[in-house]
């Protein structure tokens, strides 16, 4: 479980993070999105209490992290921006180290690294100093650190950047399995789709506030209305001759087809059909305009400038 | 929990870290290997040459300070580990998976420390070993084993003084670059000191140099304690790049010093009047709004005045609070370098009788001089307080800018020169309690005074040496200025007649 209220981070004048409020219940996964310096790293770096909070309070796993910050860090798996590798060690050393460190036992160490080696597709290199791995490898490898005792709470910056797409999509799939063992999660991440595809809760940050945050769905609700659904058809059609079911309204005209939104889609678009049946239209397909992530982020960064946020 | 093992762990991954890194390992073998033998052909050809002088004495005394020399180099080579320990961690990135798991601030410090100490011992060891083997295959008859016991040992505690200050000085950096151009901060101080220790060795004086030991092993202790106290995780991340920022400078140092942020009354009412006659000779127009919350000058020195006294009460009395652990620590340390040199030269000094009787003349002549208020002694009050007033700024200069350790070196001295001077004056029969009591003391419990609130420990680097900066001259400005100006009065006007009143009837007056 991460909560925290009014997290706020100064430097001197500079406010790196301004009154962030947000809670990852175990088997969730937070997805941080904005710009580079928008403060995501800032904000974990908070949560793992190597940085000060300057206001607020944030508890993860149960810990308040400016009261028990070595708890705080002992229920922590963090995944930071750079790999932090020690170049001349071996994989294995690498994350046995680490075992060390988290007070694993000697055969618990050995049997976690061997899985987490064997699980990241880096058991052949596991004697190798990671300062001959490829990106991706190191990726891999700081990322098998970053499991090593089984933290309850995961912090993950750009968990797949570099990699190749197997490999991403082998982290992916870690990743929802840690979720459906009940972790919490947070990842930071510009890779949109990956946001998308994991996060049960994504929370938009600009300038060291959170601009908007809730469920993808939310998030389309907010920022770009009721859903719209585009249908095409093998004939013409005549748009005035046409009732609109309630909370459903015309956006888009053609020959062929329209495009719609439409408040309660499980009432209305069966209705919608009907119509279009009874009037002898020969429909071809009803599909929902996609509206990605990437859409709603860039539609955020938008009204920011517009100055609607 | 005091877990050491994680200390130690944090240390062996350093330690095997620099054994597979050929860019260390390879300047540490050439100097542990080659230096040695260079100092061993250095020893033949100079004990050779003196011998043939027949001053066997000097070659005897070069011996162990080339041992001094030979276990030095390594140690300022193998210094580049110390220097990095942190800051080099920071510039690779590995330093943020150490500082997000639960080992502890003090693992983390100590666990360098003992990397960064580690190497350059063992190699400054083996060197010295090399040295000395070398002395044997060619026949050179090694110093006596308390020699060689004292250089082992001056060895370590100028290591361990050395790594404490590279570490403290790894934290506080932002590159690699600037803790390598700061390393001089630490080679030139620790060399100059080996220059002292060899003077000693030379002179033959080598009990001295076992409390150069203690007096390093001090420092190297506050140095590690300065260190630990003043290691944040924060900050070694907070700062990405170097940049002076003279107006943050002078903000903060502004605040920390006059504790507010607001400008004096007088200066706004400069301000505003500046403003007046500026706006008379531009258009109407261009004309700068006057500041409207100027005040006529007699409530602005009024409010300035009042100001002062909060200054005084407040922010004078609150530095001194908060550094009343390093002054009373300083203070002791005073008194106990005091006290040894008074021993140390009351049990070496030549008794009386065996003073030449020119020196002991010249000695009580200067006495009567001070006493009897002749010209020419050079001795008035401002002379007195400006001489001590440069005192008091060179130690603090010195100690807010070296981490109290140049500061501590220059307060020590001081304080021994009282007590060498005390137990000197029994060579001219005086007794020293009684010097003590007429002649140091009435003027001198002032300058305790000084010497008790001169905060020598400066703390870190950055902001904190501002804040300490600030402090520091609160304490000087408020404190010691006052004082120092009403002990030269004294000491420039009463001690001579306490002296006399005191000594005269022991001191013949007459010249």
């Amino acid at each position: 479980m991460i909560e925290c209220e009014d997290l706020t981070k100064h430097f001197d004048t500079f406010k790196a993070v301004e009154g962030v409020t947000f809670e990852v219940r175990p088997g969730q996964v937070l997805a941080l999105l904005g710009q580079n310096g928008a403060g995501k790293t800032t904000t974990v770096r908070m949560l793992t209490s190597v940085l000060t909070p300057t206001r607020g309070w944030a508890r993860v796993a149960g810990y308040d992290v400016a009261q028990h910050p070595g708890d705080v860090r002992a229920s922590v798996g963090v995944l930071t921006e750079m790999h932090g590798l020690y170049g001349r060690m071996t994989a294995h050393e690498y994350l046995d180290f680490f075992g060390q460190v988290y007070d694993l036992a000697p055969a618990r160490r050995k049997q976690r690294a061997d899985q987490l080696l064997e699980y990241f597709g880096l058991a052949h290199a596991a004697q190798r100093r990671s300062g001959e791995y490829s990106k991706g490898m190191r990726q891999k490898l700081a990322l098998a650190r970053a499991l090593i005792h089984e933290p309850p709470v995961l912090l993950l910056d750009e968990p797949t950047s570099a990699m190749d797409p197997e490999s991403a999509q082998l982290v992916r799939h870690e990743i929802a399995r840690l979720r459906s063992s009940q972790r919490s999660i947070i990842i930071c991440t510009h890779n949109l789709a990956e946001a998308e595809m994991l996060a049960d809760q994504i929370a938009i940050i600009y300038h060291g506030r959170i601009l908007i945050q809730g469920t993808l769905e939310e998030l389309r609700r907010q920022l770009l209305g009721p859903a719209e659904y585009e249908v095409t058809l093998s004939g013409g059609w005549r748009p005035d001759e046409f009732q609109w079911p309630a909370g459903a309204r015309l956006l888009h005209a053609e020959e062929c087809g329209f495009r719609f939104q439409v408040e309660n889609p499980e009432a209305a678009n069966p209705l919608i059909i009907q119509q279009l049946i009874k009037k002898n239209s020969q429909v071809v397909s009803v599909q929902e305009t996609p509206r990605t992530l990437e859409m709603l982020y860039l539609k955020a960064m938008a009204q920011v400038a517009e100055g609607v946020r | 929990m005091k877990r050491f093992d994680l200390a130690w762990l944090v240390a062996k991954r350093e330690l095997v870290d620099q054994m597979r890194d050929w860019r260390i390992l390879l300047p540490m073998i050439i100097l542990t290997l080659f230096f040695p033998y260079l100092m061993n052909v250095a020893a033949r050809y100079t004990i050779d040459y003196v011998n043939q002088f027949g001053a066997d004495l000097i070659a005897e005394r070069l011996l162990p300070f080339l041992i001094l020399v030979v276990g030095f180099f390594p140690v300022t080579v193998s210094l580049v580990v110390a220097l990095e320990a942190f800051v080099g961690e920071k510039e690779r990135g590995t330093i943020e998976p150490l500082l997000s798991s639960p080992l502890e601030d003090w693992h983390l410090y100590i666990g360098k420390l003992l990397a960064g100490t580690i190497v350059p011992l063992t190699v400054s060891y083996i060197g010295i070993g090399i040295y000395m083997f070398g002395l044997y295959w060619q026949g050179i008859k090694w110093p006596a084993w308390n020699f060689i016991i004292q250089t082992l040992t001056l060895t370590v505690a100028q290591t361990v003084l050395m790594v404490s200050a590279a570490i403290v000085i790894s934290t506080q950096s932002t590159s690699v670059r600037a803790a390598n151009l700061l390393a001089s901060f630490v080679v030139i101080p620790v060399a100059l000191l080996i220059q002292g220790e060899s003077a000693l060795m030379f002179w033959g004086t080598n009990q001295v140099l076992w409390w150069a030991v203690l007096g390093v092993s001090i420092m190297s202790a506050l140095l590690i304690r300065l260190g630990l106290v003043h290691f944040k995780r924060e900050n070694l991340l907070g700062r990405e790049i170097d940049m002076l920022n003279l107006a943050w400078v002078w903000g903060t140092f502004r605040r920390a010093f006059t504790g507010s942020d607001e400008p004096a009354a007088l200066t706004r009412y400069l301000r505003s009047g500046w403003k007046k006659i500026r706006n008379r000779t531009v258009p109407i127009e261009n004309r700068q709004s006057e500041i409207d919350n100027a005040l006529p000058l007699r409530a602005a020195l009024w409010l300035d005045l009042n100001g002062f006294l909060r200054w005084y009460r407040v922010e004078v009395f609150s530095a001194l609070r908060g550094m009343r652990t390093a002054i009373w620590l300083t203070f002791g340390l005073g008194v106990l370098g005091l006290a040894l040199a008074y021993l140390y030269v009351d049990a070496n000094l030549p008794a009386t009788t065996a003073l030449p009787e020119e020196t002991a003349r010249e000695a009580m002549r200067a006495i009567r001089a001070v006493i009897a208020r002749e010209g020419g002694t050079g001795l008035s009050a401002g002379m007195l307080f400006w001489h001590n007033v440069r005192a008091e700024l060179l130690m603090m200069a010195a100690g807010v800018f070296s981490f109290g350790v140049l500061g501590l070196i220059l307060f020590l001295a001081n304080f021994s020169l009282v007590g060498g001077v005390l137990a000197a004056t029994k060579l001219v029969g005086l007794s020293p309690l009684m010097v003590f009591l007429a002649g140091i003391l009435p003027h001198g419990i002032l300058y305790l005074g000084v010497r008790l609130v001169t905060p020598l420990e400066g703390k870190s680097i950055g902001e904190t040496m501002i804040f300490t900066l600030a402090d520091v001259l609160k304490i000087f400005i408020a404190v010691c200025v006052p004082l120092l100006l009403l002990a030269g009065l004294l000491e420039a006007n009463l001690t001579p007649y306490i002296l006399e009143a005191a000594l005269g009837r022991i001191i013949d007056l007459q010249p």
